[in-house]
Formats: structure tokens, sequence, C-alpha cells
């Protein structure tokens, strides 16, 4: 929001502040101050002139004039364009030596004619887009009198963050703000809590209102004004509207603009000959042409302002074309009115159209600002329009009044609660200047919201605290370590897992740890050929098309490998999150996923899918899991290898998939390129962890080891699951030692036996040796014949 | 003479002198003990020339093999080392970590998918809410969003380890926005919470204030702004003195000394009631900053694609 130093200024003294003070305190206080522009810096000498001839050039086919002007000190030749010049207008001057901004004016020659300055127009001067004609002074100022002393173009304009406003409805108008601003440089404030014009009015009749729907509008005030007869706004309201960014657009409109700008309420102003009685309710159908000809169709949540029961205007967001002011209107009502924040954000948001009046509202607004609102709007109608005639009272039905809220807090409490000291007669000052109206007791502090923070902003202990500590300065807080009792932290066993896998596959591996996003690459799925489910979407995704959260990382990864495709070898992973379906309560089922991709362009894809194989089940083995794999299970997914892909397993319990990457998929970016993979479900591994000794027992007495070389056409891993369940009392553990042959395998397996009690004797071995090679048989495993 | 020659004639004096020795008892037995005594001290003369020769020419032998070597040149690197690395992302999250936890905050991380109580109303951001509008959210078809913040967690936090109780939470979040050098629609923060019976703004100062020092090794100064988060009252937009040039001010900083960190604030009450927490009694401190922004300015990366890239040049070249 931009905000006028000069109009500050009407209602707090801050001449003579450093506006880089200004910008720091108001930033470490209240809100964000983004920047600042010096305005008008680049207009110097420019004076009030007065046209004293006009004549029109002779020899010019454009309109151009001859005039003289009085420039107070001497009658100067000028040859002018505008077509408002003429005899006995007050103009803004720009002398010979003046300058505009980039132009230095001197002595010119226009169509012949020597031309001693110009007449400036509103853009010339920087105050405004005009450029029709030039401006246009009133009051008679004498000529020569420097054009700064009557028109505000010295100005300062600072950038306030619209976000950091968020919060402050009374922030939204200059008068909050300079409200702010008399609490942080201890200045007084003019008041402007006067009734004196709405009082003079009371006797006048009243405009009927009626509010239907008191849900959502909180107050309704209006007053009739007939034979407004100005046309163009003065020139200070033109220019510090337009250094707040609004374009005159005549003085009606400019009125409400201003009067928003200052009180930050919104108001509105219909042409008196389209309003009777005034009801603000809902409708049930049909379409509303808006002011901006945007036609809506009418919803039965939208709040309509009607006269005599047909719409005018849609409540806090904008008016209607019906009821709209013209160039020739000069009865008019003004409206000052209070909606629901909630109702009106629905509807802008539902015609997709925000407006200055309806981002007000949508903060909530204090409905005490309609009085305040409508005394400033007959106080500058009186000064500006002599013409104009007020002829009704202010009529303001309230339907929801603002709320009276005490809060306190204790001061034990706040320095307990801030961690600072406070002097407590500065707090009472900031207080009193914030309207709390305080009262401080040797224990606490007690005050009233003032009822344009009373809306929303402040209600609880809480809120007052910060009130008193960011007026008292946030620097009076100083760093200090609690004082709490000591807890020995232990990191969740989720955590330390990812840690430890990351750290092995980095350190030991070599892997480069790489971060994707959690939805699917969708064109580059669809190039790769790879099909994975979706189980949830994105509705509003300004990502285009990539809308699909993902089920699987493996792909994620795949796109990873397709983007370095230059390098000939690369290991790659991530832990990331995966949706794997929708819960029976309707919510994500959402599981955390290591996957690995291993590529190269001069391994070939077995070799890489034994190395993947071997690091999936070392990692895990270190940190905790014994991991088997069964072959074939994760045919269902297209992008692997129909064949090499395998589930992998825990205790019989599948928590991922491992395999190469199919030829047409990771041929679709690199035709030499190998590629394989795997997936972990980190957050399936609960419960699964081996339990491991602590620590191992040896025994001393001799342990014997017996090998086995059984033939078979099984894969090792059926071996293993037999011989995982094998038991002894004298079985002290096995391992693969040699494998060779294919259909049928050797396999040979080392199996250790032994006691802790004693040394083993020749018929204990064979007793042990019996029972292996029983085993084995009980599952059709014969040993080698000798 | 040479040095071999010699080693053997003092070897084969050696000998004989042993020999003689050994037949010392032949001798006279009134001039044994003075033989014997010269026998004695040639001897011990013979012994310590033979080992200083012995070592002399082995000495000679090493050196002349020395002058053969060759210069290893260990200033080349090691041309075929495969070396992995971890995500930036991950380096300074741990950074983090270990700070926090060496001051006994408790480490968890949650969901990147949320409901919408959780991303919002359990953070005091009702339906209709204007701060929803600050939050970019991508909505799921099911109802739920991909979180847009960590504080997300503050509720389940109050409820497992309530009332008493500091934590950390790293984690993904997600805003649906376009995407450019500085903005990702995926990124990380990281969320702080600490609640106790004396917990205070200075409190909150004294663990940032601190954290930041660690992570960029050197003093870093702190303030507080006012700043508006649902979930805190008082809100705070958490400011420190830029590191680029030390608070004098530059391009980094706007040349106004400051840079943004992260917003904070105490625990809004109502979201300590959600969380099962009692206000009156307890009060505490929130902080949610951007990892991703800390790595960038930590590793000096201006452009924020990179992290979720994928591309292996750049993961690599942040050291």
């Amino acid at each position: 929001m931009k905000v006028s130093f000069n109009w500050l200024c009407e209602f707090v003294n801050l001449k003579g502040i450093d506006i880089k003070e200004i910008v720091s305190k108001f930033s470490l206080t209240t809100a964000e101050v983004e920047g600042y522009e010096i305005k008008g810096a680049g207009i110097k000498n420019v004076v009030v002139g007065e046209i004293k001839t006009c004549e029109r050039h002779p020899s010019s086919n454009k309109p151009l004039f001859i005039l003289t002007v009085d420039q107070g000190d001497k009658v100067v030749p000028v040859v002018c364009g505008a077509p408002n010049c003429r005899v006995g207008l007050k103009v803004a001057f720009a002398r010979v030596g003046s300058c505009l901004g980039d132009i230095n004016v001197g002595v010119a020659k226009l169509a012949g004619s020597e031309s001693q300055g110009m007449c400036c127009s509103g853009r010339e001067l920087g105050i405004s887009t005009d450029h029709d004609g030039i401006i246009e002074l009133e009051g008679n100022p004498k000529n020569g009198t420097p054009i700064k002393d009557i028109l505000p173009i010295d100005d300062i304009v600072l950038e306030i963050d619209n976000k950091s406003l968020t919060n402050r409805p009374d922030l939204w108008g200059h008068y909050g703000i300079a409200r702010e601003l008399s609490v942080i440089f201890n200045k007084p404030l003019k008041s402007l809590d006067g009734r004196s014009r709405i009082d003079k009015y009371k006797d006048l009749p009243k405009i009927p209102i009626e509010i239907e729907n008191k849900k959502d509008c909180y107050s309704y005030g209006a007053v009739k004004v007939n034979n407004i007869t100005r046309k163009a706004s003065p020139m200070f309201m033109q220019t510090r509207l337009f250094y707040c960014g609004i374009n005159a657009h005549g003085f009606l409109v400019d009125l409400t603009n201003y009067i928003m700008l200052e009180t930050a309420q919104p108001n509105h102003a219909f042409d008196a000959k389209h309003i009777g009685k005034i009801s603000v309710g809902n409708e049930s159908g049909g379409t509303f042409v808006t002011l901006k000809d945007q036609e809506v169709s009418i919803t039965p949540e939208m709040l309509f302002i009607k006269s005599d029961g047909k719409p005018v205007a849609l409540g806090g967001v904008i008016g209607g074309k019906n009821s709209e002011i013209s160039a020739d209107t000069t009865d008019c009502v003004f409206e000052f009115a209070t909606f629901d924040a909630t109702s009106i954000r629905k509807t802008a948001a539902a015609i997709n159209t925000r407006t200055d009046a309806s981002n007000r509202y949508e903060k909530s607004l204090d409905v005490n600002l309609n009085i305040v609102a409508c005394e400033r709007t007959l106080e500058l109608i009186e000064k500006y329009d002599q013409n104009a005639k007020v002829v009704s009272c202010f009529n303001q039905v309230v339907a929801v009044p603002s709320k009276q809220i005490a809060v306190s807090v204790k001061k034990d409490y706040l320095e307990r609660f801030t961690g600072a000291k406070f002097d407590y007669k500065a707090v009472e000052r900031n207080l009193k200047a914030l309207g709390f109206n305080p009262a401080i007791t040797a224990e606490e502090i007690r005050g009233t919201v003032p009822s344009w923070r009373a809306t929303k902003d402040v209600t609880c202990t809480a809120d007052l605290i910060e009130e008193i500590v960011r007026t008292f300065g946030y620097d009076n807080i100083k760093p200090v370590a609690p004082k709490i009792a000591v807890k020995p932290i232990e990191r969740l066993p989720q955590a330390r897992l990812a840690t430890r896998l990351k750290d092995l596959l980095c350190d030991r591996y070599s892997f480069d740890e790489v971060h994707t996003y959690l939805w699917n690459d969708t064109k580059l799925n669809k190039q790769l050929g790879i099909e994975t489910p979706s189980y949830l979407r994105v509705v509003n995704s300004c990502v285009k098309d990539d809308d699909a959260i993902r089920s699987a990382m493996i792909p994620s990864l795949i796109g990873v490998a397709a983007r370095n495709k230059q390098k000939s070898a690369f290991n790659i992973f991530e832990i990331g999150s995966v949706c794997t379906g929708i819960g029976k309560d309707g919510n994500a089922v959402e599981s955390r996923v290591l996957s690995l991709c291993m590529a190269s362009k001069y391994q070939s894809g077995d070799l890489l899918y034994k190395k993947i194989s071997e690091i999936v089940r070392d990692i895990f083995d270190l940190a905790g899991y014994r991991i088997s794999y069964k072959i074939g299970g994760m045919n269902k997914d297209n992008y692997l290898h129909p064949k090499n892909n395998a589930a992998i397993m825990i205790s019989g319990k599948l928590v991922g998939g491992i395999g190469i990457v199919h030829p047409m998929t990771a041929g679709a970016f690199d035709p030499k390129m190998n590629l394989t993979a795997a997936a972990i479900h980190l957050d399936w591994l609960d419960g699964l962890a081996e339990k491991r000794q602590d620590s191992v027992r040896i025994s001393k007495f001799q342990k014997n080891v017996l090998d086995f070389t059984f033939v078979t056409d099984k894969l090792y891993g059926e071996i293993e699951t037999v011989f995982d369940k094998f038991t002894h009392p004298l079985f002290m553990g096995y391992s693969l030692k040699d494998v060779y042959g294919e259909n049928p395998f050797s396999y040979t397996l080392s199996f250790t036996v032994g006691s802790f009690e004693k040394t083993l004797t020749a018929a204990d071995i064979e007793d042990v040796h019996g029972s292996i090679i029983a085993h084995g048989k009980k599952a059709k495993i014969e040993i080698k014949a000798q | 003479m040479d040095l071999v020659l010699k080693k053997e004639k003092l070897e084969a004096e050696i000998k004989e002198l042993r020999l003689s020795l050994r037949d010392l008892k032949n001798v006279d037995a009134s001039k044994r003990a003075e033989v014997g005594a010269k026998l004695n001290v040639r001897m011990k003369e013979a012994e310590t020339q033979f080992y200083a020769l012995d070592r002399q020419i082995k000495q000679d032998e090493i050196n002349k093999k020395l002058q053969g070597d060759k210069l290893v040149d260990i200033t080349i690197p090691d041309l075929h080392a495969e070396k992995g690395y971890l995500h930036p992302i991950t380096r300074v999250q741990r950074e983090v970590e270990e700070i926090f936890a060496s001051m006994g905050f408790i480490i968890e991380e949650g969901p990147e998918i949320a409901t919408e109580f959780q991303n919002f109303d359990s953070v005091n951001i009702p339906k209709n809410h204007p701060a929803r509008d600050m939050q970019d959210t991508f909505w799921l078809g099911n109802g739920q969003v991909l979180r847009t913040h960590t504080s997300t967690m503050q509720n389940y936090f109050l409820k497992k380890y309530g009332p008493e109780f500091k934590v950390i939470s790293p984690g993904r979040c997600f805003r649906n926005e376009a995407v450019d050098a500085s903005h990702e629609n995926t990124f990380f923060q990281v969320e702080g919470v600490m609640v106790g019976e004396d917990i205070s703004v200075s409190n909150l100062v004294y663990f940032l204030k601190n954290a930041l020092s660690a992570v960029f090794k050197k003093d870093i100064k702190v303030r507080l702004r006012p700043g508006f988060f649902a979930f805190v009252e008082p809100g705070f937009e958490f400011d420190m003195s830029c590191i680029f040039c030390g608070g004098v001010g530059c391009n980094v900083c706007k040349h106004c000394g400051w840079i943004e960190f992260c917003g904070c604030g105490m625990v809004h009450p109502n979201v300590l009631k959600m969380g099962g927490v009692n206000p009156e009694k307890y009060q505490g401190f929130a902080f949610g900053f951007g990892l991703t922004r800390l790595a960038m300015m930590k590793y000096g990366i201006n452009e924020i694609r990179h992290f979720n890239s994928g591309n292996l040049e750049f993961l690599r070249s942040v050291k």
C-alpha cells in the first residue's frame, strides 16, 4: 500500500524527522516498509502564472495559442497548445530557468514565435496522468507564488508491504498509519472523532434503510447530498490520489477514493435518482451487471444493496451499472457500510474481482468508521463545493455493534513471557495513544480494545502483550537461555536408519544423493514408456500436467538418470515420499521410500543388477535387517526387466522391489545406457529388525566346519529359505561358500558346528551331519553324490 | 681400500681372535692374564670397527638405491576415485539438527501430505481466514493438501510431547506457484517449537541466535520485527545481520544490513488449546525457517531450481 507523507502529516506532525528513521522505526514497530520514493524533487522554479492575453496562432494547423503570461515579476510571451487556454486562467507556469524533471525550460521558438516558459499539465508536473490540458489553479493565488506553496508536489511516498497488514484492518488508511506514527514518535494525533456535521443535519429526513441479512451486513449508513456541481476534484486531492496509485476520475469518484485511503472505510456514491428505499440482503437468482460491465450470475450467498427491492450494488465489492454516477450526476447518495469479512471474501472470489473495497472489508472493519468517513465526506464537500446541499440526515442502521473487549495482563506474566523489563510509564503512554484507555496498577495492566482493533485483531492477553512490547521496542528483548530440566534426547529409529543408509550409500558405495518431485513427470514417463499408477491428484496445480502424486520412486530416479545421460556411469539415490493409496479414513497413505539407481554405459545390466542387489543387501544388513529376494516379484512394473526383477523381502514381508530397468525405458534416452534400480519402503520395516546379540559369545572349545555340496535346479534363495529353518543343538550357523554350474546348480554350504560345553565327539559330528542331510532331503535338496 | 675387503679382513681377524681367546688356557699361567687382556681389547676394537663398517656398507647400498628411486607425485589426485555426495540440503539439515540436538531438541520429521486441519485449522487458520491466501496451496483430490509449511507438525508435537518439550522438525513443503530462479514449489523448512512453564520471547531469540551463529560460524546479530502469522501471538519477522557484508549494507541485503531469516513468535493460545496444552499455565515459542534458503545462503547458490534438478554436475560442485 502506498502512503503519502504529506497526508500523514495532516494528522500527526512529523516534519523534521528523517524519513529513514520513520521507515526504520515503523518497520520495527508496526509493519514492513518496502521502500520509499521522493516526489517532486525534479520540479523547480515553477510558479503561479496568469494568462493575460490569448490569441490563436495564425500560421499553425494545430490549435496553438500565443499567450502573454504574468509570472509575477514580469509578463512574458508564451506559445501553448493546451485547448483550455483562456484569459484570466491561473496556471502552473514553468519560467525560463525552471525544471520539469528532465526538461530544463529555456527560451524556445515554436511555430516561428518566441516562447519564454510553458504552462504545465498535471503530467508535466508528475502529479497526474492528465495531459489533455493545462492545470487550472483555484482560489486566485498571487502571481509568482512558488507552485509548491499551493500544491503538495513535494512528498515522500512510502510503500508498505500489504502482507504485513493482513491482520491490521485499521492500517488500510492514512489515519491508522498516522496513529501508529504518533505512538512511535510520541507526537499528538489530530482527532477525527467529531460529528458536528452529522449532528447539524440530524433533523433532516432519513433515507429508509433495512438490513435483511443481519449476519453478513453489520451496519449500513447513507446520506444524500444534492446539487454537487463541481466536476474536477481539487489539485491537492488529485495529487495525493495519484501518488497513492489512483488516477483522478472527477470529483465524486475521487472523493470516495480519498475518503477510503484516508479512513480505511470503503464507501460508494450512487446517483440519487436510482435510489429509493434501501435494503441489504440476498437474491435468489438472475444476473447483475457491475459498473465494470461484468455480468455476474447471482448466487444465494451474495449480498446485495437493493433500491426498492432491485439490486444496485454487490455489497462491499463493487457497484452496479444501473446506479452508477455519470458525468451529469449532481444528486448523490453516499454509502458507508460494514460487511462480514468472510462473506465479502467469498463473493469477491466467486466473481473473481477483488477491489480496493473488498480487500479492506476482508480484513474485518470497524462499524464506527462509517461515522468518521461520513463526517469527513461532508466536510470535504462543504469545503470544495459550496453549491452542494445536504438533504438527508446520516441514517446508520447497525445490526452487529462493535464488541467491547477488556484485556489485561499481569506485569509478572508479561515479564516472564517476554524475558524483558519495562518502563510502565512509557507502556501507559503508548497504550493510551493506541486507544486502549489503559489502567496500570502495581500488579496489572488493564485496557479496553479500541473498536478499530476489536474486530478480530486484538482479543486476548497475548495480543495485549504484543501491543505493549512492540511499542516499547523489540530491541529491549535480549537473548536468554531458559532454565529447564535437562533430559536425554534419543533420535527416532526411522531418522537413525535414514542417516545410516545415506552415509553407507555415499561413503561406502559412492552414490550421489538427489532430490526429485513428489509428482510424476508425466511427459517424461510417457516418452520413456513408464506406466505407474497414481492414487491422488493435485486439483489446482500450476505445474502443467504434473498433477499425479507418485506411488513409486524408481520412475523419479530414472528421470534423473535421463537428465544425466551425458555421463558414462553414476549411482544415485533418494529418500522421499510416495502415496501408495487412500486409506479407510479417506486420507493418503504416505510412505518414505529409499530408492537407488545405478547407471553405466560400460557395465552390463546383469553385472549392475548383481551389484545393486549386493549393495541393498549389505546396507540393510549393516543397518540391522536381513534381506532376501523373491525373483520375479516386480513383474507388474512395466519399466522393469520382465525376468530380472525381484521383490525385496524381510522376514517374509514385502518391503520393496529391485530390477534391471527395462531396455525399452533405459534405451529411450540412450541405447548404451544400462540401468538398475531398487526401492525399499522404510516405513514398512517397523519391527522387522533382526534381534542381534549385543556381545558375541565365543566357545573355548574347538568348532568344526562341515561342507556340503547340494546339487539342485533351485535358485539359491530357495536353498536359503530351507536351511534358515534348520535347527540342531550343536548347529551354530551356515554360509554359502561356493556356487558353480547352472541347471542344476551346485551350492557348497559351510556349516559351523560346536558346543559351549565340550569338544565334539565323532558321534556328535555324525549326528549333526545326518540331520543336515535329512533336512535337505525333506525339501528335495540332495547332496552331491560322492 | 675397498670397504668390503676391509670388512672381510676384520671378520677374519675376529675369527682368529676368537680362536686365540679359546686357546688362552694353553698360555703360560703367569702371562695368561696379560695376554688375555690384550686380546680382549683388540677384540672389542675389531668388533666396533666391523659393525661400523657393516653399517657403512649397508648405508652406501641404500643411498645408491635411493638415488635411483622415482619421485612419487602425490600432488596428482586419484583420477579414478568414485565419490558420492550427500545432497546440499541433507548436509545443511544435519548441521542444523546437530546444533539443535546439542541444545536438547528432539528431532522428528513428518508426512508431506497433510489434512486441511493439520495445515490450517490446527495452526489457527480457520476456513475463510485471509491467512489462507498467503499460502498458495496444492489441493488434492481427496481434500488433503501438500503441506505448505512444517507447522503442520505443531499440533502433533503438542499432543505427543506436551506440555513441556522442545523439538525441531525439518522437511519438505510445497507452494503452488510458478518456479523461477528464486521460487520453488518444493522446498525444505525447519519447524521449531518449545513449550514450557516459563518460556519467553528472549529464549526464542537465544536459540535462533545461537543456531545461526553456529551455522555461519560467526557471531550473528539478530532483531525482531512485527510480523503476522496466524499461529503465533505476538508474531515476529526474525532478521539476521547480513552475512555477506556484516551489516554495513550490500546488494544481498538491499543495503539495509539485515536479511529476513524467518517468521516466529509465541505459540498462539488457540494452537496450544487445540494441542491439549493449557495456555494459562504453559507458553512457548515456534519458528519456521527455510532450510533451502539457508543452504543457498551458506553455499552461495543463487538458483533455487538446482536443488530438485537431479543435476549431478551441480550437486557434486557444492562442497
